[in-house]
């Protein structure tokens, strides 16, 4: 098996080629912060919040607008937990589009798994709402803007554990 | 994501990361992490493939019962592809990351916040 692709070394290299002067610089840090769950799944409220392109269709069948990356606008869309999958869309564009599709929600936004886990008891249940964010170029940006905002609303709805998805 | 989870941990809620880029996770350190080796986009597991899915999702809250660990890895056992010329391509020049279309989408977020921000310190100034 090929060992994972090194994402940090190509990016950097390939935004270069294509005239970028300035690496992205990637957060890194040598330790991590730590909060052990204190109670059993199945008592638990479990949260999900993802920065994968899913969006809610409207009544007419319609995804929201797509916004775009960096933008300056608070970035965290709420979607109800007890949504169907099949009122979820993908619109996500950064993936590795020749290798996989996003045409199944659930291989990035899991939410009819998670909901037939809350069904048969597995976890306690599932936060009303989950997060969506838009990702951001800016690390400040997201540690000051919309990770307090996603903290705020799972402390609001007492979620002991979220799960948390990346594109 | 990663710093999201960070200070979602730091407040007092434990949580766990999917991954299926190996490297930016172990520099960010979520505090627990689950990488699975597929391309960008299958964070989750295989789309169309529910039983896969479920014990990716299965495997994360396993570890977010049992991790004792903070930054923890946990690397999932599954394949994407017996032929791995998927990761050989990828960022290669036949095969750039977005459509040309997303692309100029991106390049015109770029181009509005940039305004956005020099419209804020013209303001600031005044």
């Amino acid at each position: 098996m090929a060992p994972p692709v090194r994402y940090i070394e190509k990016t950097q290299a390939y935004y270069r080629s294509v005239g970028y002067p300035k690496p992205y610089k990637y957060a890194r840090f040598d330790s991590a912060p730590f909060t052990p769950l204190d109670k059993p799944l199945e008592r638990c409220r479990v949260g999900l919040v993802a920065t994968a392109g899913v969006t809610l269709l409207d009544d007419d069948g319609r995804p929201a607008p797509m916004k775009v990356l960096g933008g300056e606008e608070a970035n965290v869309v709420e979607i109800p937990s007890d949504t169907p999958v099949e009122r979820l869309v993908s619109i996500e564009e950064h993936y590795d589009r020749h290798a996989t599709t996003v045409d199944d929600v659930n291989a990035f936004f899991p939410i009819s798994h998670l909901q037939a886990l809350a069904g048969d008891g597995t976890i306690g249940g599932l936060a009303p709402r989950f997060q969506k964010i838009f990702p951001n170029y800016s690390h400040r940006v997201t540690l000051t803007r919309d990770a307090p905002v996603v903290l705020a609303q799972l402390q609001a709805d007492q979620v002991d554990a979220a799960l948390l998805v990346p594109v | 994501m990663g710093l999201v989870a960070r200070h979602l941990e730091a407040n007092g809620i434990p949580t766990v990361t999917f991954s299926c880029a190996r490297d930016i996770t172990a520099a960010v350190r979520p505090p627990r992490s689950v990488f699975l080796d597929y391309p960008l986009g299958s964070t989750c597991g295989r789309p169309h493939d529910p039983a896969n899915q479920r014990a990716v999702i299965l495997t994360a809250l396993a570890l977010l019962e049992t991790g004792r660990t903070a930054g923890e890895i946990v690397d999932l056992p599954y394949e994407w592809s017996a032929d791995e010329r998927w990761k050989q391509l990828i960022f290669s020049p036949e095969q750039p990351f977005l459509s040309e279309e997303a692309e100029a989408r991106r390049q015109a977020g770029l181009a509005a916040a940039r305004q956005a921000k020099r419209e804020i310190k013209a303001t600031s100034v005044d």
